[in-house]
């Protein structure tokens, strides 16, 4: 690798030599104020009211959307899955076809649709296909004072190097990294931090792809382009170049 | 990678990074010793030798805390820029600001399955701390225990077949898993995903962990693992609906081998052994890495995992760094006794040196239809390269079948020019096996020279 050493030129040895290079300047420019010629002392005055201190205006307040920060961290174009159902209600479930034992305690350790999950609707033995969700991943930082909110308001899919836009995805289900695990997010970004957001990603409108590129959808890379609202100021954030994954694949 | 174009730019980089490492002043190529050889010098005034452990100890910090050295070595280490596995790094690696960079950091809580599955995986996770304690190592040996937790433990992804397999124990058998003695299932894993959900996943122990008459044998190819069956067999048993173009696919695997790229091409490569990786010079068997700082692989592993975890979380780069120091320290099996081949070795320096040129055996890649073997894993959109490394050779005698596709089934028909015929019986059915022609004209009492001298490597 042709790396000079590391050390040398690092960022905190060039900005500790531009410090030291600095202070003298602004030791000499404090001195010269200290040396100026002092206003004349006049007569003194007494019993004069203090004047009443200038009223500050009150400052502009901080454009928080200007101190957020978004980017993509990555995009995964694979399937779009059904969601977990919601809990059972109270009321008493029809009974289950007989199963077979792996089949039961696999329905019984499942609890996300969407990966496997036992199938009601198809009966015993019966469960829902694989599926691998499309993700959407966004890394963002904020030194806003406040609260700020976001949203997303559209999300565009575009081949790589190209103008036009093929199909517009929906996202959904936000959610946020947090003690390794991805929990649900309301989309605020909380004051002075940082945090890694996770959506699911509907598909696009893949034949509408493969009729505007004129080639299969395996194959290009896309650009995911988003608007995104942050404190009600809009502005777009591009990933970079995703393919579409081939289903099934194991990759290593 | 053109080697005669470019050797005028891996040179100059080479001895480049010799000057850094401040000892062997201006060299054309830095010195590899091999394995078996490396000498830690920690304890004297001389620089460490490169790959040794004291140098890897040493070469930890540029990976870990040098975000532009990471891009240069990812940049460096691929043999071509073209094909998805490289367009894909390119793209997102390494790219500070946004990218697989700004990926949150994934430190599971996962324990190797022992015994039966219970219906119950949350609770057998409950007292489990995570993989790694924060605390990054400084020895080399600490690395290796780290990256052991890694090889074992560090889930790839939730996989429901290996699941079904494990929960049927005359499933697991028919599909190739084993325990060891001791009821583990190594490289299977039960951990809580990234949605915080119990799962059963696997790990690199899946495919390189053998397990023979109870005892693991880390670093050997599970060659009785039959992927493609366990995949149907969770199918058949469940109802859930498989293309059938695919599953005739997976049926056309067999043991020991996968198709793991990332394309639509019929390329199923063999599980390789993981003898000697220290000393290779290319990674894959299409080349697809070239391997001139250990950093090729630690990034190769860290992407690995990220991309099979579906690009929601990275590893800690501590974690992949330990996965490749682990993969540097593993050792094939003794040898019961030392057989000497001295024929052999003449044949093998006569007409199998000049590819099989490294201390592994392995050598720099060659343009594959030159190789003349099934070129879609050389040619293919995933990991294309347009090559093939000579495959390395440490216990070439135990690594049936062969070629990188696993389509020939003994040592001795890879030598033999029946497999040329259309009458060619191997593991994968009844059919011609073309390529890799070098010694098929050999003298009878050559060839069995040759084979005698292969079984001592």
């Amino acid at each position: 690798m042709h790396r000079s050493h590391p050390s040398l030129w690092s960022r905190s040895r060039i900005a500790c030599i531009t410090v030291a290079l600095l202070v003298p300047a602004c030791a000499s420019h404090d001195d010269a104020e200290t040396t100026a010629a002092q206003p004349p002392v006049g007569p003194e005055t007494a019993n004069k009211p203090a004047p009443k201190p200038d009223p500050k205006p009150d400052p502009k307040p901080d454009p928080a959307a200007a101190k957020v920060d978004i980017t993509v961290a990555s995009v995964q174009l694979n399937e779009n899955c059904p969601d977990p159902k919601p809990e059972p209600s109270a009321a008493p479930a029809a009974p289950a076809k007989a199963q077979s034992e792996p089949a039961r305690a696999m329905a019984k350790s499942e609890e996300a649709a969407g990966d496997v999950a036992f199938d009601e609707e198809r009966g015993a033995d019966s469960y829902r296909a694989h599926c691998v969700q499309s993700t959407l991943q966004l890394a963002i930082g904020s030194q806003a004072s406040s609260a700020v909110s976001m949203k997303i308001t559209e999300i565009r899919l575009h081949e790589e190097g190209g103008t036009a836009v093929l199909s517009k995805i929906e996202a959904r289900l936000p959610t946020q990294w947090s003690d390794a695990t991805y929990v649900p997010w309301d989309e605020t970004i909380p004051p002075n931090g940082e945090l890694k957001a996770s959506y699911k990603l509907a598909d696009p409108d893949w034949n509408a792809v493969s009729k505007a590129t004129g080639k299969p959808a395996w194959g290009p890379t896309y650009i995911v382009e988003l608007d995104v609202l942050v404190d009600g100021v809009k502005r777009t954030v591009r990933s970079t170049p995703v393919p579409r994954e081939m289903p099934e694949q194991i990759q290593t | 990678m053109d080697l005669r174009r470019d050797a005028p730019r891996v040179a100059p980089r080479a001895g480049l990074l010799a000057l850094w490492l401040g000892g062997c002043g201006v060299a054309d190529e830095v010195p590899r010793p091999t394995a078996r050889a490396a000498v830690t010098q920690r304890e004297t005034s001389q620089p460490p030798i490169p790959w040794s452990d004291a140098w890897l100890e040493d070469q930890a910090t540029l990976y870990l805390d040098d975000p532009q050295f990471r891009r240069e070595a990812l940049l460096d280490s691929l043999t071509a820029k073209h094909n998805i596995y490289a367009a894909t790094r390119v793209s997102a690696y390494g790219r500070g600001d946004r990218g697989w960079d700004a990926l949150p950091e994934w430190n599971p809580r996962s324990r190797t399955v022992v015994g039966t599955l219970s219906g119950d995986l949350a609770a057998e996770l409950s007292d489990e701390q995570p993989l790694w304690d924060g605390t990054r190592p400084e020895r080399f040996a600490e690395w290796v225990a780290l990256g052991r937790e890694v090889f074992y433990r560090y889930p790839l992804r939730a996989e429901v077949y290996a699941e079904h397999a494990l929960r049927d124990p005359s499933v697991a058998a028919r599909v190739g898993l084993e325990p060891t003695a001791a009821g583990s299932w190594p490289g299977a894993v039960i951990f809580e995903d990234i949605d915080g959900l119990a799962k059963v996943g696997i790990t690199c122990a899946l495919c390189h962990v053998a397990v023979a008459d109870g005892q693991p044998q880390e670093g050997q190819a599970r060659r009785d693992l039959d992927y493609g069956a366990m995949r149907l067999t969770y199918h058949a048993a469940t109802g859930v609906p498989l293309p059938e173009d695919l599953a005739q696919r997976m049926a056309n695997w067999g043991p020991g081998r996968a198709d793991i790229t990332q394309d639509d091409d019929e390329d199923p490569v063999a599980i390789v052994d993981l003898w000697g990786v220290r000393d290779r010079r290319y990674l894959t068997q299409a080349a697809t890495l070239t391997h001139e700082h250990p950093a090729a692989l630690a990034i190769r592993q860290e992407t690995q995992l990220l991309h099979a975890n579906r690009e929601r979380v990275r590893p800690p780069r501590e974690l992949a760094w330990a996965l490749a120091m682990f993969v540097y320290s593993l050792e094939p099996p003794a040898r019961q006794s030392v057989v000497e081949a001295p024929r052999g070795a003449e044949v093998f320096d006569r007409d199998c040196r000049s590819c099989h040129e490294d201390p592994t055996g392995a050598g720099r890649p060659r343009p594959a239809k030159t190789i003349g073997t099934h070129g879609s894993l050389a040619m293919g959109a995933a990991r294309g390269t347009g090559l093939y490394r000579p495959s390395p050779l440490i216990r070439v005698g135990d690594a049936a079948p062969y070629f990188h596709d696993g389509t020939v089934a003994t040592l001795e028909d890879v030598f033999d020019a029946r497999r040329l015929e259309s009458s060619y019986a191997g593991p994968r059915g009844t059919g011609a096996v073309p390529g890799h022609r070098y010694g098929l004209t050999l003298e009878p009492g050559d060839r069995d020279a040759l084979l005698a001298y292969l079984r001592t490597l």
